[in-house]
C-alpha cells in the first residue's frame, strides 16, 4: 500500500511553508511515493511549477489550496479534474476580491458553488478539530453535515493528524468517531510544511516573520516541533497504524484526482472588431495597407519579405495577438499617446506595417527569426513602451474592449534578497535593529544566499565582525529566493478568450490592480496572451520637450527630426549626453568620445557595446579600433562577411549568432534560436559543449573546415551571457538619436521636461540641474505666482515646479493654481486668505524661496505664518499682524533649506561654497582635471555619485563612480587595492564630500587615494 | 493542577518507559494518554524532548519526557 501526502505547503505558503515546489517533489519521488498534492493557503502560484517538476520526476501532481473560511477556520480543498481547478480558481478569486486585501475569506454560500473537488476537513485549523478540541461535539457534527450536503458523502474527508502533538490521540479518536456516526472517510495526512526536519527553525523564524513576533515570542501559530515534514510512507504507516484505512484512503483520493492542465495551449483572445472574418485576412489586409505606407511602392523582395512572416505568424496561429497588439497602438495614436515598441518585436516587417514598431527591419535586413521560427514554440512577446502618464489609459481600453473578465495584470513575486532577508530574519531572532541597518544598508543588491561569499570581498562588509550574524546568514543562504509577496508585472497584462478565473485566481495588488496568481513565465506555460505595456517616462519627457518647444516653435515635429543632423552627432561625440535616452551613462560617455559616431548604426552599436558581456569579454576597444579603422577588419570564413559587416568583423547581436549558425552549420531557424537562447543565457558548459559539437559536425557537413568551425564557435561561445537583440537595440537607439537632437537643440525645453518627468534615466535630478546650469541654462527658485505643476521655460531658464516642494501634494497644488486664476497673490497673507494649505508646506514654500519676490525677509514671514492661520482658521482678517524686525537666514542657511526643501541645489552646486579653500589647496575642479595632461597626478573634490561595480573577466573588484561639483562630473575608476583600503567611503550611505587624488587617463581619473572634505 | 517536578527519573521498558522509580518508589504505567515532540527554545541550543502523558497503576496522571537518552519526570496532576 502506498502513502500520498495529500496537504502540503510550499514557500508559496508566503512565510509558512519552508520548502520549494522543488525539493518538496524531489522528496516525494525519492520515497517512492506515486503522486504529491499541493495544498498551498488560498493560491494556486506555484501550480505550474510543480505540474513541471512533478511530471520530470514522474509523479502525479494533485492540485488543490488550503482556503481560509470566513470565521478563519482552514479547508483542504483537492481539484479532481480541469474543472475542479476551475472552481477552485474562482472561489479563490470571489474570497479575494470580496475581501480585505491580503486576508481572503471564502463565505459557505460561495462554498456551495464549488464543483468537481475532494474536500478534506483540514489541520486543527480546520473548523471540525477546532469545535471538536473546544468539546463542541455537536456543532462538529453540524458541520460536518453541512460540508457533506455541500461536497457529497464521497468527496469529503475527515483529516487525522499523526500523534506527535499534545491532543493528538484523543482528536483522532473524536474524529473516528464523527466519521462513523456520518458514515464518511478518514484520510490521514502530515500537513506538510517543509521537506526535510531541517527546515523547522526556518519555518519557526518565517513564522515569527508573518505574525510580527520575535522568536523569544509566544504565539498559537507557532509549531511546537518540526514533524511537519515530508514523511516517507514507511513512518506515516508506523504513525497511523491503528487507522489503516485512513492511510489507504490517500491512494483512492489520488485515484480520483486527475491532472489540471494542458499546458501552452494557445488561448487566444476574442478580437471584437473582426466579427466574421478570419483573422489571418485581416492581419494581411491591414500589413499591406500599412506596408503602402512605409514603403511607398512594393518590391518584390519586401512583399516577400512579408508573406514569408505571415505564413509563419499564421501557421503559427498568432494572427489573433498581432490583431490585438495593432488595436492597441491603434489606440494609442487614435488618442495622442506616445509610445514605441521594443525588444525583438523589432525584428519584424510586420510589425513595422502594423505601426507596433519604428524599426525598419526590412531596410536593416533585420532576422524575423530572432522574434519568431515555426520551431520555436514560445509565445513571441510585443513590448509596447507608452507615455508613462497614458499607460493606464491604454490598459484601460485593453480591459473595456476585451473584457474585464478576460483581462488582468501579470503578478511578480517579490523574493527575499540579501537586505530584506537581513532586516526582516534579523528582526525576529532579536538582533539589534541598529546592527540590522549597518548590515543591510552595506549589502549589494545581491540574492541572501550570496552574503556569506561576498563578505570577505567587500571592505564595507570586512569592517563588520561577523560573528553575531553567523546564525542570520544561515537562514538568509536558506531562505533565498523564496516569495515574499505578491507584485504587479510593470506592464504586462494577459488577455484571453475564456473567463481567466478558469485558469488562475484573480486578486488585488497594493496598488488595487487587479493581478492574476501567476507571473510571466507561468502564464505563458499557460498558453495565455500577454501584451507588454510598459510605462516609458522618457516618452512623457518628450512629450513635454515638445509641448514646450512647440510655445516657441508651432511648426516643430518630433517625428520628423532629421536622423542625420551633424549638431548632434557632435554633441555625442563630446560625450556630453546626460539626460539622452541610454547614452547618458559614464561609460556610454566614454565610449561616444572613442567611437566619434557619425550614424545611427553606430548608436545601434554602442547600446549593445556597454554590456556586462562585451565589457567583460574586451570587446570595446577592438571594436572601437576597428570603427576607426586603426585596426583591420577580417573574417574567419568569407560566408561570414554579409553577416558581421556591419559590426566590423565582431559577433555583437543575437540575430548574427543566428545567421552564423545558418550560414555555417546549415542549423535550421529552430536550432539556430535555441544556440542563441544557450548563448544569451549563458547556460551550463555541458550544454555549450553539446551544442557546440552539434555545430562543429554540421559545419563540416556544411563543408567548412573543421578548425575553422572550431574558431568560429569559439567567438561565439566568447558572445555568451551578452547577447544583446539588435531589433531592441535599433529600437532604443531612435529614440536616444532623438533625445540627444532636443538635448542639443533645445536643452533649455530638454532639461525641464526631463525634471518634470523624474524619477527616470541614471541621474538624480540634482545632476540634471547641475547639467542644465552647466550648459548655460539658469534654475530659477520656485516663485508662488509662476512655478505650475511641471518645470517651466523662462526665457533661456527653468522655473522650479511646484511639485519639486517636499511636501507638496496634488491637492494643494491644485488649489494655489485655481487660486492664481483669480490673479496673482499680493503677499503672504492674501495667499494665506485664497488657498487652504498645511502649515509644514507653507513653510517650505518660504524656505526654498517661493515668497521671495513678494517679501525677501523669508525668516520674518516664518514669523508672520502662526498669526495668518490662526486668522484664516479664526475667519478674521480684520488686522494685519506686524512683522517682527528680525534678520533674514544667511545665504548658507538659506541654501541648505533649498537643497533640502527643493532636493536638489538650484541657484549652485553645495561644492561651490569650499571652492576658495579648495584653491587655496591647489585642489582642482571637474572641469579643471579634464584639461590637465595625461597620466598627471592631481587632486579634484567632488561628491560621489552613481558608484557600481560591474562584473569583470578577472573576477577583481572595479568601481566607477562620478565627482560631481559646480563645473560638472569627473569619472572616476577605482581598482581593486584601492577598493579594499577606500571602498567604504564610497559605498556609504552618507556619502560625504571627497577630496580624491588620482591619475588622469584620458578624461576620467585613475583613483589613488581619498579622503572626506568634511 | 498539577505540580512541575523537572527530575531526572530510571526507567525500565525499551523504546517505551514501562516503570518508572521516583523518590525510593517504583510507579507502573499502565496508559500513555498522550505522546509528543517539543523542540523548546532551539535558538538557545535547546534540544528536543519527547513527552508522553501516562497513568501509573495507583491511577496518577503524569508527564515524562525524555531528552537525548535521560528520562525525566516533568509534571504529576493532581
Amino acid at each position: 500500500m502506498a502513502f500520498i501526502h495529500l496537504h502540503t505547503h510550499s514557500n508559496f505558503s508566503f512565510l509558512d511553508g519552508a520548502s520549494t515546489v522543488k525539493e518538496l517533489v524531489q522528496k516525494a519521488a525519492a520515497s517512492g511515493m506515486p503522486a504529491l498534492a499541493l495544498t498551498d493557503h488560498n493560491n494556486v502560484s506555484a501550480a505550474v511549477s510543480f505540474y513541471r517538476e512533478a511530471q520530470a520526476a514522474g509523479i502525479k501532481p494533485i492540485q488543490g489550496a488550503e482556503i481560509t473560511m470566513q470565521d478563519g477556520c482552514h479547508l483542504v480543498l483537492l481539484a479532481k479534474n480541469p474543472r475542479g481547478y476551475a472552481s477552485l480558481c474562482q472561489l479563490l478569486t470571489r474570497a479575494y476580491l470580496n475581501s480585505p486585501r491580503e486576508d481572503p475569506r471564502v463565505s459557505w454560500p460561495a462554498l456551495e458553488n464549488c464543483r468537481e473537488v475532494i474536500a478534506l476537513s483540514g489541520c486543527r485549523r480546520g473548523a471540525i478539530p477546532r469545535l471538536i478540541l473546544q468539546g463542541n461535539f455537536q456543532q462538529a457534527l453540524t458541520t460536518a453535515r453541512r460540508l457533506i450536503r455541500i461536497f457529497g458523502r464521497e468527496n469529503f474527508f475527515l483529516e487525522l493528524e499523526p500523534p506527535l502533538f499534545p491532543g493528538s490521540n484523543r482528536l483522532n479518536r473524536y474524529l473516528a468517531q464523527l466519521a462513523t456516526e456520518l458514515n464518511i472517510e478518514l484520510v490521514a495526512t502530515n500537513n506538510v510544511h517543509y521537506h526535510s526536519k531541517a527546515r523547522y527553525q526556518l519555518q519557526d523564524l518565517l513564522t515569527c516573520v508573518r505574525t510580527l513576533t520575535t522568536l523569544n515570542t509566544v504565539h498559537p501559530e507557532r509549531h511546537l516541533n518540526g514533524e511537519y515534514y515530508l514523511k516517507s510512507a514507511a513512518q506515516m504507516k508506523a504513525l497511523f497504524c491503528q487507522y489503516p484505512q485512513a492511510l489507504a484512503n490517500t491512494e483512492s483520493i489520488t485515484s480520483r484526482c486527475q491532472p489540471v492542465f494542458d499546458l501552452e495551449k494557445p488561448r487566444f483572445p476574442q478580437i471584437p472588431f473582426l466579427k466574421n472574418e478570419n483573422s489571418a485576412a485581416v492581419l494581411r489586409r491591414l500589413t499591406f495597407s500599412g506596408a503602402k505606407k512605409r514603403y511607398g511602392k512594393l518590391t518584390q523582395d519586401l512583399t516577400d519579405r512579408i508573406e514569408h512572416e505571415l505564413s509563419i505568424i499564421t501557421n503559427l496561429g498568432f494572427c489573433d495577438y498581432f490583431l490585438l497588439a495593432w488595436d492597441v497602438a491603434r489606440y494609442a495614436r487614435q488618442e495622442g499617446i506616445r509610445y514605441a515598441g521594443r525588444g525583438s518585436a523589432a525584428d519584424s516587417v510586420v510589425a513595422y506595417c502594423l505601426g507596433l514598431t519604428e524599426v525598419d527591419a526590412y531596410n536593416r535586413n533585420l532576422l524575423f527569426e530572432r522574434f519568431m521560427s515555426l520551431e520555436q514554440a514560445k509565445q513571441p512577446d510585443i513590448d509596447l513602451d507608452i507615455d508613462s502618464r497614458h499607460r493606464d489609459k491604454v490598459a484601460r481600453y485593453v480591459y473595456d474592449t476585451y473584457g474585464q473578465e478576460h483581462v488582468a495584470s501579470v503578478c511578480t513575486f517579490s523574493t527575499f534578497r540579501a537586505r530584506s532577508a537581513v532586516r526582516e530574519l534579523g528582526k525576529a531572532m532579536e538582533l539589534p535593529e541598529e546592527m540590522l541597518d549597518t548590515l543591510a544598508k552595506r549589502l549589494p543588491h545581491i540574492h541572501a544566499d550570496r552574503i556569506e561569499q561576498v563578505w570577505p570581498e567587500l571592505p564595507e562588509l570586512r569592517e563588520l565582525d561577523p560573528r553575531p550574524f553567523k546564525k542570520l546568514l544561515h537562514f538568509c543562504h536558506q531562505v533565498a529566493g523564496f516569495p515574499r509577496h505578491y507584485g504587479t508585472h510593470p506592464g504586462g497584462l494577459v488577455i484571453s478568450r475564456e473567463p481567466l478565473t478558469n485558469l488562475t485566481p484573480l486578486q488585488r495588488s497594493a496598488k488595487g490592480v487587479v493581478i492574476t496568481q501567476f507571473d510571466k513565465e507561468g502564464v505563458e506555460d499557460l498558453g495565455l496572451v500577454k501584451l507588454d505595456l510598459l510605462s516609458l517616462k522618457t516618452m512623457s519627457a518628450v512629450e513635454d520637450t515638445a509641448v514646450n518647444i512647440k510655445q516657441k516653435d508651432k511648426n516643430f515635429d518630433y517625428e520628423a527630426i532629421p536622423p542625420d543632423d551633424r549638431e548632434t552627432f557632435s554633441l555625442l561625440n563630446s560625450g556630453e549626453t546626460i539626460g539622452v535616452f541610454q547614452l547618458e551613462s559614464p561609460a556610454q560617455r566614454a565610449l561616444q568620445q572613442k567611437l566619434q559616431a557619425d550614424n545611427m548604426e553606430d548608436i545601434v552599436a554602442s547600446l549593445a557595446l556597454i554590456r556586462p558581456g562585451p565589457i567583460k569579454g574586451n570587446m570595446v576597444e577592438p571594436f572601437v579600433a576597428r570603427r576607426l579603422g586603426k585596426e583591420p577588419v577580417s573574417y574567419l570564413h568569407p560566408k561570414l562577411k554579409p553577416i558581421l559587416e556591419k559590426t566590423y568583423g565582431v559577433v555583437l547581436f543575437q540575430e548574427q549568432v543566428i545567421e552564423i549558425a545558418t550560414a555555417i552549420a546549415g542549423f535550421t531557424p529552430g536550432e539556430a534560436d535555441r544556440l542563441r537562447r544557450v548563448m544569451s543565457h549563458a547556460r551550463s558548459y555541458t550544454e555549450m559543449e553539446k551544442i557546440g559539437q552539434q555545430f562543429i559536425r554540421k559545419a563540416k557537413a556544411n563543408g567548412v573546415d573543421p578548425a575553422t568551425a572550431k574558431t568560429i564557435y569559439s567567438y561565439i561561445m566568447g558572445y555568451a551571457s551578452y547577447g544583446f537583440c539588435e531589433a531592441h537595440a535599433a529600437a532604443f537607439a531612435t529614440t536616444a538619436y532623438k533625445t540627444a537632437y532636443l538635448a542639443k537643440h533645445y536643452p533649455a525645453e530638454f532639461f525641464a521636461a526631463v525634471l518634470s518627468n523624474q524619477p527616470m534615466g541614471y541621474y538624480s535630478p540634482n545632476t540634471i540641474a547641475q547639467e542644465a546650469r552647466r550648459r548655460g541654462i539658469a534654475l530659477k527658485l520656485p516663485d508662488i505666482n509662476k512655478s505650475t505643476g511641471k518645470f517651466t521655460v523662462e526665457d533661456n531658464s527653468i522655473r522650479v515646479s511646484l511639485a519639486q516642494v517636499r511636501q507638496m501634494n496634488q491637492k494643494v497644488m491644485e488649489n494655489i493654481l485655481t487660486a492664481r486664476k483669480h490673479g496673482p497673490f499680493r503677499s503672504l497673507a492674501d495667499f494665506c486668505r485664497r488657498v487652504k494649505a498645511p502649515r509644514p508646506i507653507i513653510e517650505n514654500l518660504i524656505l526654498c524661496g517661493a515668497f521671495d519676490q513678494l517679501h525677501p525677509n523669508r525668516k520674518q514671514l516664518l514669523w508672520q505664518l502662526p498669526h495668518l492661520l490662526k486668522e484664516t482658521d479664526d475667519g478674521l482678517f480684520t488686522t494685519l499682524p506686524r512683522l517682527q524686525p528680525v534678520p533674514d537666514f544667511s545665504e548658507v542657511e538659506k541654501l541648505d533649506w533649498e537643497r533640502w526643501i527643493l532636493k536638489m541645489d538650484v541657484r549652485q552646486h553645495h561644492m561651490a561654497r569650499w571652492r576658495k579653500k579648495l584653491q587655496q589647496k591647489n585642489i582642482l575642479t571637474t572641469a579643471e582635471a579634464k584639461g590637465v595632461e595625461a597620466q598627471s597626478t592631481i587632486t579634484v573634490a567632488g561628491v560621489v555619485i552613481t558608484p557600481h561595480r560591474p562584473p569583470t573577466r578577472s573576477g577583481k573588484t572595479v568601481v566607477f563612480f562620478s565627482l560631481e561639483d559646480e563645473t560638472g562630473l569627473l569619472d572616476v575608476t577605482m581598482f581593486e587595492k584601492q577598493y579594499q583600503r577606500f571602498g567604504h567611503l564610497i559605498f556609504n550611505q552618507f556619502r560625504p564630500p571627497l577630496v580624491v587624488t588620482g591619475t588622469m587617463s584620458g578624461n576620467s581619473l585613475i583613483f589613488e587615494t581619498a579622503k572626506t572634505l568634511i | 493542577m498539577s505540580k512541575l517536578v523537572n527530575h531526572p527519573i530510571k526507567v525500565t521498558g525499551e523504546s517505551l518507559p514501562k516503570q518508572f522509580y521516583w523518590q525510593g518508589r517504583q510507579y507502573t504505567i499502565v496508559e500513555i494518554l498522550d505522546q509528543w515532540w517539543d523542540t523548546g527554545c532551539w535558538w538557545q541550543g535547546e534540544i528536543e524532548k519527547f513527552f508522553l502523558r501516562v497513568v501509573t497503576a495507583d491511577n496518577s496522571m503524569v508527564e515524562l519526557y525524555r531528552q537525548q537518552r535521560q528520562w525525566h519526570l516533568y509534571k504529576i496532576y493532581d
